[in-house]
């Protein structure tokens, strides 16, 4: 089942790109080519289903919820003990602005997060 | 220091916390100084003395990253948390003192690792290039470098080790005398630095006893060390019981000389923030797993270790005081944690205005 479709130009050349590019895949058991599968997040090599990334930003997921380890378990406690390192080596229950493209001085308000979270920035898409 | 497989059985002495009289021992971990980088956009000073903030230096080019200190101690190398810049404090005057980015118009160059050399001047640098074109960024291949700090110049490519270009984050140093550059994959390769060409390489792989299996080793920078020495945690498969020991290394690429002890079974034993006292007697470590924290103190003559079990919290790194009688546990937060090195209990904690950055906490003598 397709849920993506591209609606310009750019778009349309990616889908060309990898339709040029990546062989339909065929059935192992009947040998036939099946529908293509849904898009994989950070896909590497031959997956064999869906792969699950870990992360927060890194997803584009939005409330996509879990720690290094696929759980909630070992998110940060209390959450903003680690939260400006969530788009680099950490994790947080919810999505921080991306620090290194777009919106480098969402802390610059508040540099310990604990103390004075609320004066962090509401970013915006 | 020598291979010790035979002591496997008796080497983990899991007493709990030994704990040896603190008596009325005065609160103060030496007259060092401790430097680590804030989202305050500075380095925060913190006196060993009385574990207060005695000073910020403030950063003009953004938030400092991972700080490297050079070989002589004289200045704090940082690269920004945006990987753009580059920025360097001296110690001494407690200031910035000079900046640069190898970011130009249209092409982000983003900095994933980096070495000083002895003279505090060149480094070599692993960087990558996000060049934007038209219609998309292009993202290019990893680049190796020397660079001259002083001069803001690219001074020549470093080839990569045996031909590959590494992708991910690496490993590399110099020597002590600047003579030679290390890159450590599987491998130590051997550069000559009149010429940075691989000259040389050292494959490490057998230098345990025979029957350990492979060694592997990290090449961590170990500041307490001694010069061209690197010490940390190594893991082998044991095939007799078939499981995998924990052990500790030390390993000098100039000398190519490996000493290692076998400390017990990885799946009980410390993990990693691996830290050295001043003298180099004791060794300190951590074990982070979700609901079990373990602070651990190793004998690095006996072997012998001992560990509690504390409230800990995801992420944490570990450094030992100047004076050998403190631990302080840092990293994501705003707060240093000093422990006590004997009893391994906690006796304060230093509240920060800021969190602090990933990357070392240095401890550095007062200049």
């Amino acid at each position: 089942m397709r849920r993506i479709k591209a609606i310009n130009q750019k778009a349309a050349r990616i889908e060309q790109y990898v339709a040029q590019t990546r062989p339909a895949p065929v059935s192992p058991d009947t040998g036939e080519v099946e529908d293509e599968l849904e898009v994989v997040g950070l896909e590497s090599g031959q997956p064999s289903g869906p792969e699950i990334p870990f992360g927060c930003t890194l997803m584009f997921s939005p409330g996509w919820e879990t720690d290094s380890g696929g759980g909630t378990a070992g998110l940060c406690q209390p959450v903003e003990r680690d939260l400006f390192d969530c788009h680099l080596g950490c994790f947080w229950p919810a999505q921080v602005p991306d620090q290194l493209n777009n919106a480098a001085d969402w802390t610059s308000k508040c540099a310990a997060a604990q103390k004075d979270w609320r004066k962090l920035d509401l970013v915006f898409p | 220091m020598r291979n010790a497989i035979g002591r496997l059985g008796a080497a983990f002495a899991l007493v709990g916390c030994a704990a040896l009289p603190s008596g009325a021992q005065e609160l103060t971990g030496g007259d060092g100084f401790m430097y680590v980088g804030t989202y305050a956009a500075d380095v925060h000073v913190i006196s060993e003395e009385d574990f207060s903030v005695v000073a910020r230096i403030p950063a003009e080019a953004g938030i400092p990253g991972g700080l490297l200190a050079t070989p002589d101690g004289s200045r704090l190398v940082a690269p920004t948390i945006d990987y753009e810049w580059v920025e360097i404090f001296d110690v001494a005057e407690r200031r910035s003192i000079d900046r640069f980015t190898l970011t130009e118009r249209n092409a982000k160059m983003r900095v994933r690792a980096m070495a000083v050399h002895p003279d505090g001047r060149h480094a070599v640098i692993m960087a990558r290039r996000y060049q934007k074109l038209r219609d998309r960024w292009d993202i290019g291949d990893m680049e190796l470098f020397l660079f001259d700090m002083e001069g803001k110049e690219r001074l020549q490519d470093v080839p990569w080790p045996g031909g590959a270009v590494q992708e991910t984050r690496g490993s590399f140093g110099f020597s002590s005398d600047g003579s030679q550059f290390y890159f450590f994959t599987d491998e130590v390769h051997i550069y000559d630095t009149e010429s940075y060409e691989e000259v040389d390489s050292w494959d490490y792989s057998g230098a345990l006893d025979e029957g350990m299996g492979d060694f592997r080793f990290g090449f961590t920078t170990t500041p307490r060390e001694e010069p061209d020495w690197y010490a940390g945690f190594f893991r082998v498969s044991e095939d007799i019981q078939d499981r995998s020991v924990i052990g500790f290394a030390r390993a000098n690429p100039i000398e190519r000389r490996v000493e290692a002890k076998v400390l017990g079974p990885a799946e009980m034993g410390p993990q990693g923030s691996f830290a050295l006292a001043p003298d180099r007697s004791m060794a300190y470590a951590l074990r982070q797993e979700v609901g079990n924290y373990q602070l651990w103190a190793i004998d690095l003559e006996t072997a012998q270790a001992r560990h509690v079990v504390f409230e800990g919290r995801p992420r944490m790194s570990l450094e030992v005081s100047s004076n050998g009688r403190y631990l302080y546990i840092y990293a994501a937060g705003n707060t240093v944690d000093v422990y006590d090195a004997g009893t391994l209990e906690l006796r304060h904690t230093i509240d920060l205005d800021a969190d602090m950055t990933i990357g070392r906490l240095w401890i550095l003598p007062a200049r």
